[in-house]
């Protein structure tokens, strides 16, 4: 072989005089290079020098590495000396993050109990105060929301439950920002608080919650999701007669409504959708008894019949809003968990998730929907607290380890503890043939006051 | 300087050896290699450089010194069907490439990049590029411009700034 170099690799290197050409590297390998690398190596790539900082930022406005679409899952997290949250990037190889809990009040506990589009909603309890603010753990910017004392229902909610002063999670059921950027003055933070009868809204740094006199007890709310402007809300709804109404329209002023402020101009008006939870609900769907498609995991032995029942969820997807209807089967275990007295325990097990779409008609202010068979090549994330749609093909990423399990037309779904039932669930489930794969296995458990979320952080480089 | 292990480079223009064709290379630097047609396609610029017939006399290979077009053509060679036996041979080979010990590693690598980038052969730029993400994993910023020798540019109070905005990454 006339041209084959016969020495070795290691042999021929000769000592060169180092002066680096490496902060001159071409966009495309630099790159290259992070697609190998996670997100937190990327940002901290962007600071060696300003000609890396510009790569990294053109290669993040050609494919959206860097404000990654694939959301984090947070894990939960131990309340008595946790320095850190915990999350989970599922893209490229899979990564865990650690990031810096904020500093809370002397004898406190921070609880997650929410996010919403890069923001984690936290409070921070002692024996005697609850606090409730924003907090984005990648700036490390903390936000105040108005004192949940300003909550007709949260003085209720305490009287009925001295001893749950702790349990913020259980009270905020779901919070819901109208824009990533929280600290801007016309930025609606809309929370759903306990058992779905309250909907407020606030802007961060207001005094009070403004309380919206629709939702209440006998008129609870299932989910709030901003969606092209408009904050919808998924209710049950009729009027005098009790003849149902698909669709309302309401507006509302937030802000601290100071009578003699001058410039009351500052509230902001929203507007607000009542969607009615019947234009997509059949009940005939609801009832199905065990589920063979689970795929990874025996059924529930329960020592009582199983039923089913069902929480609905809003999701955008591409500006249409959707509402996903999921169904759980659940029975009762005769358990003895702490070593006390053993008694029934309520616990679930998915069984199937369906999608519609509302289809809104303009004209005749009215709405129907249409049940979805795909979801097309979108990804679907939801849960209690936060739900979200991605594009499927940023997430199939050239090295990724997850093989199946990462497709379009799926949807992953988390389940938390609550107050009635000890089931933490989490898994896919693919609306092509209904299989569930579960990411990690289901536990049965007492703890209650940390929960599994998804997480969008806002990365800017 | 060094002819490298290559050919005879007395004719240039395309020659054969028996039925294959050999294409006549030529570094920046100027030395002269000789390789087989059916090797150099490895590289997409230069196979469309042979299939537009434009490959007919000596190719510049600018922007790449002889020394690590020889790198290149060696690379060529392992990698050409045939030349190793099996798979797994050929990954041990390539481990050489997987590590970057040292500063005189790093500068290799750096150099093969860009001939791999400006020759166009997939295999290598994939190679080289998991050398060097392998190297900047779990590095700090001042970690990684310690590596490449790179000098920060940015004034005090720009980078606190960016440091500020992605205050995890450089907290823990």
């Amino acid at each position: 072989m006339q041209n084959l170099i016969l020495r070795s690799w290691n042999k021929q290197k000769k000592i060169k005089d180092y002066t680096s050409l490496w902060d001159q590297i071409p966009t495309e390998i630099l790159g290259r290079i992070m697609d190998r690398l996670n997100l937190l190596d990327c940002v901290r790539l962007s600071v060696v020098c300003k000609s890396w900082r510009s790569s990294v930022s053109l290669v993040h406005n050609q494919n959206k590495k860097i404000s990654p679409p694939w959301p984090w899952l947070l894990l939960p997290h131990d309340q008595t000396g946790a320095k850190y949250l915990k999350f989970f990037d599922f893209s490229g190889a899979g990564s865990f993050y650690n990031l810096p809990l904020p500093k809370g009040s002397s004898g406190s506990s921070l609880y997650c109990s929410g996010s919403s589009k890069g923001w984690l909603v936290m409070g921070d309890c002692t024996d005697v105060n609850l606090t409730l603010f924003l907090f984005n753990p990648i700036s490390g910017i903390r936000l105040e929301l108005p004192p949940l004392e300003t909550v007709p229902t949260f003085r209720r909610y305490l009287k009925e439950y001295p001893e749950c002063l702790r349990h913020i999670t259980e009270f905020v059921w779901k919070i819901e920002l109208s824009s990533s950027d929280a600290s801007s003055p016309t930025c609606i933070v809309t929370a759903i608080f306990y058992d779905r009868a309250t909907l407020a809204l606030c802007r961060p740094g207001d005094k009070s919650w403004t309380i919206f006199p629709q939702v209440c007890e006998n008129h609870g709310c299932m989910d709030v999701l901003f969606c092209n402007g408009v904050l919808h809300a998924l209710v049950f709804l009729d009027d005098d007669e009790g003849l149902e109404i698909p669709l309302v329209t309401h507006t509302m002023r937030v802000g601290d409504h100071i009578d003699d402020d001058p410039d009351q101009d500052q509230d902001v008006v929203v507007l607000i959708k009542l969607i009615n939870h019947h234009i997509s609900f059949n009940a005939g769907s609801c009832f199905v008894p065990g589920n063979e498609n689970v795929v990874d995991e025996p059924q529930l032995s329960l020592v009582t019949e199983i039923n089913s029942a069902f929480t609905s969820y809003l999701v955008e997807s591409d500006g249409q809003l959707l509402i996903l209807h999921r169904i759980l089967n659940y029975g009762f275990l005769f358990m003895d968990i702490n070593g006390e007295n053993p008694h029934y325990m309520k616990t679930t097990q998915l069984s199937k998730i369906e999608v519609y779409k509302v289809d809104e008609h303009m004209s005749s202010a009215t709405a129907s929907s249409t049940k979805l068979d795909s979801l097309g090549d979108k990804i679907l994330f939801i849960s209690q607290r936060v739900s979200l749609s991605i594009p499927a093909a940023v997430s199939t990423s050239t090295d990724s380890n997850h093989g199946d399990l990462i497709k379009k037309n799926c949807i992953f779904y988390l389940k938390n503890v609550d107050i009635t039932d000890m089931t933490r669930e989490c898994g896919v489930f693919s609306c092509e043939d209904g299989r569930i794969i579960r990411l990690f296995p289901t536990s049965l458990t007492y703890t209650r006051d940390s929960h599994m979320l998804w997480f969008s952080p806002n990365i800017y480089i | 300087m060094s002819t490298a292990a290559t050919a005879d480079a007395s004719s240039s223009g395309d020659t054969t050896e028996g039925s294959v064709r050999l294409l006549t290379l030529q570094s920046e630097d100027g030395e002269v290699f000789e390789v087989k047609e059916t090797i150099a396609t490895q590289s997409v610029t230069i196979k469309g450089m042979v299939d537009d017939d434009c490959a007919t006399s000596t190719i510049p290979v600018c922007n790449v010194t002889g020394r690590t077009l020889a790198m290149v053509i060696e690379w060529w060679n392992k990698h050409e069907i045939g030349a190793v036996s099996n798979e797994k041979e050929l990954k041990e080979w390539e481990s050489q490439f997987d590590t970057i010990d040292d500063k005189s590693d790093r500068d290799d690598v750096y150099d093969l990049l860009m001939a791999a980038n400006y020759l166009n052969i997939p295999t290598l730029l994939d190679c080289c590029t998991s050398a060097v993400a392998e190297a900047i994993k779990g590095k700090s910023t001042d970690e990684m411009r310690e590596f490449f020798d790179i000098k920060s540019d940015f004034d005090e109070k720009e980078e606190d700034a960016l440091r500020k905005e992605n205050q995890w990454a450089f907290e823990n």
